[in-house]
């Protein structure tokens, strides 16, 4: 929110006004923000150093980093962790490789374009959880399931546990969903890049002789930079954050083969434990994560010195 | 809703009490400042006074009960309104599901608000809101002659350090529903024992398989919810086993119970009588497969009745029936795991002994059989399910219950049991989806509890 409010010198005139004016103006904005963004931060932060359960109301005191030493010593914790990284890792990859092959093919011409395009963004349209329900369905293990009932007809071994026979098999069913539910954002993004780069630039690449893999590399990717980074960026975020896709598939099962860090926070802090001071903690945890990408990517993709 | 409906919702409501409400909404006060304004005259006066209320006093009292459908609620408490003008009850609808009313609950509870004075509260929660000291202790009113007339689970289930905080008001339970046709087609009996029960299922199994390849022995539910602690329990039960030990502390590592979870995973993976989806079965998977006329056995809760009866989503609509689980041997009643909702009084209510005049009220023939009848619902007293109009009611359910609800049991009370059963579920599911041993699922179990009960 950028109001430029400039002061000129020790002028009182209108001016000063409009600043006075435009500060009141400002101050509910000002006081929403504070009031919805900045005091949970700052509650969360603060719970993560106390003793504070709800079913524990008459004892709440600041235990320093007691919740971290809990969280240290909690299998469940680190099997959390991993699977948020490995989930995000190939999540991300997954959405990222689709979502570009399908922005490169929707960019070019050909008739019906308009009708892929749409098409195209048909899952990120649906609401996740309820995505996530169908697709549970889609698994069921016996042939009500569409995978089961499809092998079926086909004559073929039908009775496959998708979510509830093995880790591996309910994390490939789960990274299937996630690359099918959002590449079609990261091909929307792309596309929109794809789009700005000037058409005469690879004109002047033909003409110099170079082939569609030299311009490629030398033309569209670096003009992308930035269009990849945002994507990038928001799909770690958004996944690292992943909740509603999981809880609806598998909750967490097998076992707690695909319980990740937003599920293992809502576990001990709202679901089961009330434990607000252990969910806050894993809480700051997660956003350090979150943060350490952020700045990796900033690092490796933004540069000054870009095209455009 | 008549004007007496209304007024039992709404209170008595003065004009000026109206006029506070408005102004709270206008000044956007928070739900939870509702709430306890909800309270009216009650909050100014001081928790501490928690002394015999004057009879001749006039009382106003909140409930708080989730919402339904029938209207049953609502007409009990106008029916005591009117016969109980010196002490006038609110009722204070609460969300359907558990988990919200939990949320709204826990957050005037918290907030010391002395209302609601009586809450409905779900089974799982008398021993965390106990040791909170959020509700009160009821020995002191309990009769022996209320005692005699309520099931024994009803007080049992409600115990938390040897007191007693909530009695039940209703039953869920589990039991074992069964295809009639079937055990007739094939001559086996309704099994007593879980080994009865192998044996029966493979044998319809078995003859069923050759025409229907979908066809399984016997259904449960093995997915990560609260049902797989609750069947474990059950199995545990039948075996004569509990999940306390004597220091109150959860003991899910001894012999019965590696026993009880290897019964789980044989029935998948050894005996092969449960289908290999399991390990991803709810109630609701399990009762479409009775539906569909898949299963021969279930084991599943009341609200399972309705659905396998009922002719617009179910091919075997008066072929099923039910009765209690098998136990390990024939000399000993299964055990079905209860559920529903208890009532309890709130710690910091002004007027806890009116208070109890109500809970006992809502335990008495009249409004149980009310119930019954209006919510379909098990009844917590013996004499109001013999009542002929129960008996003889359309779709047989209160026939069959009585026999279940002699032996039923309460899950343990504790501090924090919603805690302790979600972390035993991923390591029971673990189990019936085959990625550990029983005798490891417990013992991982048992780690990750200890972990919880010495933090």
């Amino acid at each position: 929110m950028a109001i430029a409010v400039k002061r000129r010198g020790k002028s009182r005139g209108p001016e000063a006004a409009e600043a006075r004016l435009a500060f009141w103006l400002i101050l509910p904005a000002v006081i929403g923000m504070v009031a919805v963004s900045l005091y949970p931060v700052l509650q969360t932060i603060a719970w993560a150093f106390q003793h504070y359960q709800l079913t524990d109301p008459e004892n709440v005191y600041f235990n320093g980093f007691h919740n971290f030493q809990r969280l240290a010593g909690d299998p469940n914790f680190w099997a959390g962790l991993r699977f948020s990284l490995l989930y995000t890792v190939l999540s991300v990859a997954g959405q990222f490789v689709v979502g570009f092959v399908f922005a490169l093919t929707a960019h070019r011409e050909f008739r019906g374009r308009g009708i892929v395009r749409a098409a195209m963004l048909f899952p990120w349209t649906m609401p996740t959880v309820i995505t996530a329900v169908v697709w549970r369905f889609m698994y069921n293990p016996d042939s009500t399931g569409l995978f089961n009932g499809t092998l079926e007809h086909l004559g073929l071994p039908h009775n496959i546990v998708w979510l509830g026979s093995s880790a591996t098999l309910a994390v490939i069913a789960l990274l299937i969903l996630a690359v099918w539910k959002v590449n079609s954002f990261c091909a929307l993004v792309v596309l929109a890049g794809l789009q700005s780069i000037p058409g005469d630039v690879y004109e002047a690449a033909s003409v110099d002789g170079a082939g569609a893999l030299r311009q490629f590399f030398s033309i569209t990717l670096p003009y992308l930079r930035q269009t990849i980074m945002v994507v990038l960026v928001l799909r770690t975020v958004e996944s690292l954050q992943a909740f509603d896709i999981i809880v609806g598939l598998t909750n967490g099962g097998p076992g707690n083969a695909t319980l990740n860090l937003p599920l293992y926070i809502f576990q001990k802090g709202l679901s089961g434990a009330q434990d607000f001071g252990l969910s806050s903690a894993t809480a700051l945890v997660l956003f350090a994560i979150i943060l350490v990408f952020a700045i990796v990517y900033t690092r490796v993709l933004y540069r000054e010195e870009t095209f455009a | 809703m008549d004007d007496q409906e209304m007024r039992a919702i709404l209170g008595r409501l003065s004009r000026r009490e109206l006029l506070k409400w408005g102004l709270y909404a206008g000044a956007g006060m928070s739900a939870l400042d509702l709430i306890e304004a909800c309270g009216g005259s009650n909050t100014s006066s001081s928790t501490s006074s928690q002394a015999q209320t004057p009879a001749d006093k006039t009382v106003q009292l909140v409930y708080a009960a989730p919402q339904e459908d029938s209207g049953t609620t609502v007409k009990l408490v106008v029916a005591w309104n009117a016969s109980n003008p010196k002490t006038q009850v609110k009722y204070q609808q609460m969300p359907r599901t558990s988990a919200d009313f939990h949320t709204q609950l826990v957050s005037s509870l918290t907030a010391n608000s002395p209302t609601p004075d009586v809450t409905d509260v779900d089974v799982i929660w008398p021993g965390e809101f106990a040791a909170a000291k959020w509700i009160m202790p009821l020995d002191q009113y309990v009769t022996d002659s209320l005692k005699k007339s309520l099931f024994g689970s009803a007080i049992t289930a409600g115990q938390y350090k040897g007191k007693l905080y909530a009695i039940q008001r209703w039953y869920d339970s589990g039991q074992l529903y069964y295809r009639t046709d079937l055990l007739q087609k094939y001559a086996v009996a309704v099994p007593k024992t879980m080994d009865d029960l192998v044996s029966a299922a493979k044998k319809i199994q078995g003859g069923e398989q050759a025409s229907n390849s979908n066809f399984s022995g016997f259904v449960w539910e093995g997915a990560k919810i609260e049902a797989v602690f609750d069947e474990w329990l059950e199995w545990l039960w039948g075996m004569g086993g509990d999940v306390l030990d004597k220091n109150g502390k959860v003991k899910l590592d001894t012999t019965q119970g590696r026993k009880a979870l290897q019964f789980m995973y044989d029935t998948v993976y050894s005996e092969k009588i449960s289908p290999p989806g399991t390990s991803t079965s709810a109630p609701a998977d399990a009762i479409s497969r009775m539906q569909n006329g898949n299963a021969a056995f279930m084991r599943n809760w009341q609200f399972a009745w309705n659905l396998v009866q009922d002719p617009r989503q179910s091919k075997v609509v008066g072929k099923v029936s039910m009765a209690p689980l098998p136990s390990d041997s024939s000399g000993r009643p299964g055990v079905g795991c209860t559920g529903g909702w208890m009532l309890a009084i709130n710690a910091k209510s002004t007027a806890p002994d009116r208070a109890w005049k109500f809970v006992e009220y809502m335990l008495g023939q009249k409004a149980q059989l009310a119930m019954a009848t209006g919510q379909s619902v098990s009844p917590v007293r013996q004499d109001v399910l013999n009542d002929p109009q129960l008996q003889s009611a359309a779709n047989g359910f209160f026939k069959l219950i009585g026999a279940v609800l002699k032996n039923v049991k309460g899950r343990p009370q504790l501090r924090n049991y919603t805690e302790i059963s979600t972390a035993i579920q991923p390591e029971f599911n673990s189990v019936i989806a085959n990625q550990k041993k029983p005798a490891d699922g417990i013992k991982s179990a048992q780690a990750a509890i200890d972990s919880i009960q010495s933090a």
